[in-house]
């Protein structure tokens, strides 16, 4: 752990100069202890859930799927065992066992039975379970068959469809068999108004005469559900308080009476104090992931909302900064709690037990002002005391950002877990504005998960990561007329052949061939997204979270349905720079330099470079100019890549279109999670000199070890990227050693990197602080690096809960030395 | 032995990006080919000949031959091992052999550049020399030697506003120094000892010239930086010492005193190089070790840091 060596870049942060906390110090041992507990915790599979749900959906068949969905939350939330941790002051718990995770037979089962003795001997994201956890799964298998969303889905997918997902370019990413998930409450509003006040909404729209049958079913289920919601919080004060009268030690013994208290009176109105918002945030968040097997669960502006709450206690004398800071370190724990179980092949695309949950601060407000306060820098030193994957935290920085808070961000990344990712505010602004928002409603954006970017509250569902498309198999395969190598499927052809072989007389066809192998797919990827959102519709009805977003109470309709305020989605385009170093290579060796002919490179690619000839091809190949290097030759092709599927994006629509939510396109998103390494597997030799099986890039970032002209190089050629039409998250994560950071002087260099990196116009940007010899050690030794954290792409994980692939790409990512 | 140096036309190994120890901010440092010292402890050995080097890793090398056959001067031989042995007086750096080079075990140091590409080049990354109040630094080798080149690129340079560093061990003629001066805004200036018969023995040339020429730049007011290299056992006794630092504290426009101690990082450039590393087995400083260098040379009225 670096330790700070003086305190001159960060000895003025207005209103909270007098606490205990000092950097890397130890000042708070409750949250060192509660922490402890969390870390000891073993993750589990717990069936209570899906027995729960199954008995619910028994007795409600016949009833429209969002009252049946209401029920079932009800059930749940009435029935679930519950129970308070040690020491915490916030309260919730998912799953009979902290870090177990919950099953939803209601989106598809048939995975977990198939995995059922698999779960607990995986190479990454083990889960235990016990031979009776099994048998009760067993037990309800039949009630499921032929009723899950999964079914459903499979039912309408086209065969061209699934024959594209054979070749491995279309990856249909969870919610074919999953919720979705990426959803913003509107806390401000939940804060102010209670579950009551919503509900009181809903309740009132009842009375209303012009309802159609959907608008009645929604907001009875709406009040059904915010009602089970309430209930479930009274089952903690009715807990705390029993455990009050037991407790011995009267400190814990007042604190399970306030616990009580809070429990007992929340939701009623607005909240009464800082302890109270954030046990509101922390039910918001617990309950959606209850209801909803998604992911990506976000917090939004975590420091505008909660900022007047503290702000009132403070000021009335209630709450210290030191207890402030204890609360947010132990609502940060506390998310950890929660987990979720997927299917293997589609862990391999997001490993290390991920929820993505994203909480947000600093950068501009609405009205042009800066929004930076005293809760912003607690949040960076409550993740410095957790260092926990959750929350995943994100910084916004601009022109008006204190540099303060640039500093304690800086020295937040060097501490070396990956966190906070910072997001440049000059960017993501005019790439909500690209969509067509209007600019004060652009400056109040948040992540939703890893870069995907969002109008908390007013958003429709899901930002990103619905399908992944590879880009890499789509080259590979466009180079063999269409035709996969691997499975041999031709869906198309370059000239009207069928098999493999087909010539390119000049660049220009090559690239006009790559835009029609590329729509060709993404026409595929649309097609297959529509689909999963009629049964999402459906399936993933959420009169919980509908009832907290913008527009679903006006309109009466869920998320999934219309009812957001807006409502965006992103595919995630996987491999957009290994593209442009491909085509680099082909442009330059075959057509400009005229060094080999397009055979000679086939030929080399079909081996895999093996032999003398193909690795004398390999190295020219590896002399062309790559990406990240602020080489405008490549640089400019890996533009080209993204402005062809950008060009795309206008003509197509997602289900909603036309139904009330503004918008109802698609953005682009380079936010693709560990996906890279997985679809770097099926995708042979590519151009670039990349060996067949290997990762292809992660996010907008360079392909791993192509750049070689250190960080200001790779931010360079960033931003020749039109990362303002980005509005679905552009991603770049870069690797630094440790030592590049050490002292003060090097840190106010790294400040001055990340201020460059704002004026280029980048998107956002990550780091890992971390030596590649402590990385090979802890893939050797993982239980000596038990606690070592890292950044995966748009998340943080535990570097020994990865699989080992993707651990190598970790390891392979270019670490940049300052010289 | 002057070289003959095109100053239209630099020779230079790389140009350094991020680069955070020669000087303050941000700076892209560019290496320079070629140096009129021999220092013992030089740790870029492959930018001292003022002509482009072939270097050579004998752990990639499958000891094909190829090269041999590719070599236009017949400049490369297997040798008694089967591995290569590169001529370096045959070698004139044509750089053939490293692109024919199947396990691209040799690799080409030192490329001409003309001013323009070179501006170009270190221009890109103005926007970090901006935000952490950085810029260029020409170091080297000795970049003296390219005075004339070094003069264009810096004139172009401070024309679009961008701060300058020469770095530079002072083993040249003044004249040198006035045809860049007017373009440099900090010199950093290496003064390996004091005494010019050890300064002899260490970098095969006397310091009359070095001292001179520091005097100068200090009449002439010229914003600097000394830099004092350490090496165990061979120039730092406490009279050595004292006596640069005497000498230093005369120069009054000494801004700061930077301590180089020896390390061993350059080592492996030696073996592929083909050399011996003359310092190989010096015990590297302890961090008590420098503090106390540190504590004895503080006392001279000048700021000092150790690695700068």
């Amino acid at each position: 752990m670096v330790l700070a060596q003086s305190d001159r870049l960060s000895s003025k942060i207005p209103g909270i100069e007098n606490m205990l906390y000092e950097y890397g110090g130890e000042g708070y041992p409750r949250v060192s202890r509660v922490r402890a507990d969390l870390m000891a915790a073993v993750p589990a599979i717990c069936p209570e859930r899906a027995l729960l749900i199954t008995e619910s959906y028994r007795e409600t068949e016949g009833l429209p799927m969002v009252l049946r969905r209401a029920k079932a939350l009800e059930k749940i939330l009435s029935n679930m065992s519950i129970f308070i941790e040690d020491e915490q002051l916030i309260v919730g718990n998912q799953a009979g066992q902290v870090r177990a995770a919950p099953i939803f037979p209601e989106y598809s089962f048939d995975w977990v039975i198939e995995e059922l003795d698999r779960f607990a001997k995986r190479s990454g994201d083990v889960f235990e379970i016990t031979e009776d956890t099994k048998n009760k799964l067993r037990g309800i298998q039949d009630y499921w068959k032929g009723k899950t969303h999964q079914d459903a889905v499979y039912a309408e997918i086209s065969e061209i469809n699934m024959a594209a997902q054979k070749q491995n370019v279309i990856h249909r990413g969870g919610i074919s068999m999953s919720g979705d998930g990426h959803i913003i409450p509107h806390h401000e509003k939940v804060l102010a108004l209670g579950y009551r006040g919503l509900q009181q909404q809903s309740r009132e729209n009842l009375k209303r005469t012009d309802l159609t049958p959907e608008q009645r079913d929604f907001y009875q289920a709406s009040v059904i559900a915010l009602e089970a919601a309430i209930n479930f919080a009274r089952r903690y004060a009715h807990l705390a308080g029993e455990m009050a009268e037991k407790e011995t030690d009267p400190h814990r013994k007042a604190e399970l009476q306030r616990i009580a208290e809070v429990n007992s009176r929340i939701f009623e109105d607005k909240a009464q104090s800082f302890h109270e918002a954030l046990q509101v945030v922390y039910y918001c968040h617990l309950i959606m992931m209850i209801e909803s097997n998604g992911h990506s669960f976000s917090f939004g502006r975590f420091d505008q909302y909660i900022y007047p709450y503290y702000k009132a206690d403070i000021e009335a004398g209630r709450l210290t900064n030191d207890q402030a800071l204890e609360l947010i370190a132990l609502f940060f724990i506390k998310m950890n709690s929660l987990n979720k179980v997927r299917p293997w092949e589609h862990t391999e695309f997001g490993v290390g037990y991920p929820l993505y949950s994203n909480l947000m601060v600093g950068g501009i407000k609405p009205d042009g002002s800066d929004g930076t306060n005293e809760v912003s820098y607690l949040a960076l030193r409550a993740m410095d005391l957790t260092r926990l994957p959750e929350p995943n935290l994100s910084v916004r920085y601009w022109a008006g950002t204190p540099r303060a808070l640039l500093a304690e961000s800086a020295r937040l990344i060097r501490e070396g877990f990956g966190m906070p990712s910072l997001f440049a505010d000059e960017t993501v602004v005019p790439a909500m504005m690209s969509i067509g928002l209007p600019e004060e409603v652009a400056r109040d954006y948040a992540s939703m998960g890893c870069v995907e970017v969002a109008i908390p509250g007013r958003w429709g569902h899901r930002a990103t990561g619905m399908t992944y498309i590879n880009f890499g198999k789509i080259l590979e395969i466009m180079l063999n007329n269409g035709t996969d190598p691997a499975s041999g499927i031709q869906l198309l052809s370059v000239n009207g052949q069928p098999g493999r072989e087909v010539h390119f007389d000049s660049y220009e066809q090559v690239w006009q061939t790559w835009k029609k192998f590329l729509k060709f797919y993404t026409d595929l990827a649309v097609e297959s997204d529509a689909i999963c959102d009629r049964n999402l519709k459906v399936f993933d009805a959420d009169p919980f979270a509908s009832s907290l977003v913008d527009k679903c109470l006006e309109r009466g309709k869920t998320l999934k349905n219309g009812g957001g305020e807006f409502d965006f989605v992103s595919q995630s385009t996987i491999g957009t720079s290994i593209i442009g170093d491909a085509l680099a290579v082909i442009k330059k060796l075959v057509f400009d330099d005229k060094k080999i002919s397009f055979e000679q490179l086939r030929a080399a690619l079909d081996a895999n470079w093996q032999g003398e000839e193909n690795q004398k091809i390999r190295r020219m190949a590896l002399t062309v100019p790559k990406f990240g290097n602020d080489e405008d030759y490549v640089d400019e092709l890996v533009a080209d890549v993204y402005d062809s599927y950008l060009e795309l994006l206008p003509g197509y629509h997602t289900d909603r279109f036309g139904q009330g939510p503004i918008g109802c396109g698609y953005t682009m998103s380079t936010s693709n999670i560990s996906s890279y390494v997985p679809y770097g597997m099926d995708v042979g030799a590519t151009p670039d000199g990349r060996y067949a099986g290997q990762p292809v890039n992660e996010g907008a970032s360079p392909c791993l070890g192509a750049d070689k002209q250190g960080p200001t190089a790779v931010l360079k050629s960033v931003s020749k990227l039109p990362n303002k039409r980005m509005a679905g998250g552009q991603l770049l994560n870069m690797k630094f050693a440790p030592g590049v950071l050490n002292g003060d002087d090097n840190l106010e260099k790294f400040i001055a990197f990340l201020e460059a990196n704002r004026l280029l116009g980048n998107f956002h940007i990550q780091f890992n602080i971390v030596d590649s010899a402590e990385l090979r050690d802890a893939k050797l030794h993982p239980e000596k690096h038990a606690d070592l954290m890292v950044r995966v792409a748009g998340y943080c994980a535990l570097f020994t809960s990865l699989i080992p692939e993707v651990q190598d790409a970790i390891i392979a990512r270019t670490e940049q030395q300052g010289l | 032995m002057l070289p003959l140096y095109n100053p239209d036309l630099g020779l230079i190994s790389t140009v350094q990006k991020y680069s955070t120890k020669d000087g303050p901010g941000i700076r892209s440092t560019v290496f320079f080919k070629g140096c009129p010292l021999g220092c013992l402890w030089c740790s870029n050995p492959e930018l001292i000949r003022c002509v482009p080097d072939v270097l050579y890793t004998r752990e990639k090398c499958a000891q094909c031959g190829t090269c041999i056959q590719s070599c236009p001067r017949g400049a490369l031989a297997f040798d008694e091992t089967g591995f290569i042995a590169v001529d370096h007086m045959k070698c004139d750096g044509c750089g053939i052999c490293a692109g024919e080079c199947p396990q691209g075990a040799l690799e080409l140091i030192g490329k001409k550049i003309t001013v323009d590409d070179l501006v170009t080049e270190l221009l890109k990354d103005r926007v970090f020399y901006q935000t952490s109040g950085g810029g260029v630094t020409f170091s080297g080798g000795e970049p003296l030697w390219q005075s004339g080149f070094i003069a264009q690129v810096a004139h172009k340079l401070k024309a679009e506003g961008i701060h300058t560093i020469l770095d530079t061990a002072g083993g040249v003629g003044w004249c040198r120094f006035e045809e860049v001066l007017p373009y440099i805004d900090l010199v950093l200036y290496d003064i390996k000892t004091f005494d010019s018969h050890l300064h002899r023995q260490l970098t095969g040339q006397d310091n009359d010239l070095i001292l001179m020429n520091a005097k100068l730049l200090a009449e002439k007011n010229v914003p600097m930086s000394v830099r004092l290299v350490l090496i165990p056992g061979l120039n730092d006794s406490p009279d050595e010492l004292r006596a640069r630092m005497r000498a230093v504290a005369e120069l009054k426009s000494v801004q700061q005193v930077d301590l180089l101690p020896y390390h061993r990082y350059g080592a492996g450039k030696y073996t592929r190089l083909g050399l011996d590393y003359p310092l190989a087995d010096l015990p590297e400083y302890t961090d008590e070790q420098l503090n106390e260098i540190q504590s004895m040379v503080e006392p001279f009225g000048i700021k000092v840091t150790i690695g700068g």
